[in-house]
């Protein structure tokens, strides 16, 4: 199992995983911020990714894709895989409004992070819990030894 | 003889002047980086701190990328937003992980 940047775990919420990737939740209440983290040593960009892990990767975020944009009535869904900070490969799914603090430009650099209240994280959290996603497994308060 | 004391007065004044900033500078500096020495996480042990002008580096070694990121939050909390410059495994083989991670000074 390949270990997570600690970037991306000081960042981020792990919420479970998929058969392929982790799924974490960004810590910026801006905006719904989605990042799906292939569990694969030693990889920094999708191309070095097995054929069979590209599909299944491909797989897995069209499926959190939908679920997001359904559950988050979201306008638009920005995927982005830019690793110019953090080198382990990783796929950003965030939710885009039109009334959003960046719209319409890309989220990255326009405002800074926002926290998220309990209530806020306790409600995207939920969201994610209660999905009935093919292959998904929640985990529970999995930062809590962090 | 009054011109030249009025002048060595001045030069002296000067140079305790120059003297001064430069110790309170220097107290500054080491304000920080005491600050970053004070917080302390299990599993870290910082071997460097190198006081640049704009950003201080912490150069260390942890046992797990989940510990760097504990220690990164606890910067995060009592200094300011750490980044985290590199991470690499340890070249003898060891489970130990070397890190160098910046914090921007605040503006004076």
């Amino acid at each position: 199992m390949a270990e997570l940047h600690p970037q991306l775990l000081k960042d981020c919420l792990i919420l479970g995983r998929f058969p392929l990737c982790h799924l974490l939740l960004m810590r910026d209440a801006n905006y719904p911020w989605f990042i799906l983290v292939p569990d694969r040593d030693a990889v920094s960009e999708i191309y070095q990714l097995s054929e069979a892990d590209q599909q299944q990767l491909l797989r897995e975020s069209s499926l959190l894709a939908d679920f997001l944009m359904t559950s988050f009535h979201g306008d638009k869904m920005n995927i982005a895989a830019l690793g110019n900070i953090v080198p382990q490969c990783h796929i950003h799914h965030v939710i885009r409004y039109h009334t959003d603090a960046a719209w319409p430009a890309p989220i990255w650099g326009c405002v800074p992070c926002k926290v998220y209240t309990d209530s806020e994280l306790k409600n995207v959290v939920d969201k994610i819990k209660q999905a009935t996603l093919d292959g998904f497994e929640f985990q529970e308060n999995c930062n809590d030894d962090i | 003889m009054m011109t030249f004391n009025y002048y060595r007065n001045l030069v002296g004044s000067m140079i305790l002047l120059c003297m001064s900033t430069f110790v309170l500078n220097a107290q500054a500096e080491s304000e920080f980086v005491g600050k970053i020495r004070s917080v302390s996480i299990e599993g870290v042990t910082v071997t460097e701190i190198k006081d640049n002008d704009k950003k201080a580096v912490i150069i260390g070694t942890a046992k797990d990328n989940k510990i760097i990121s504990k220690y990164m939050r606890a910067l995060d909390s009592e200094i300011g937003s750490p980044g985290l410059e590199y991470i690499k495994k340890d070249k003898q083989g060891g489970a130990m992980s070397n890190f160098s991670i910046s914090i921007k000074k605040p503006k004076k």
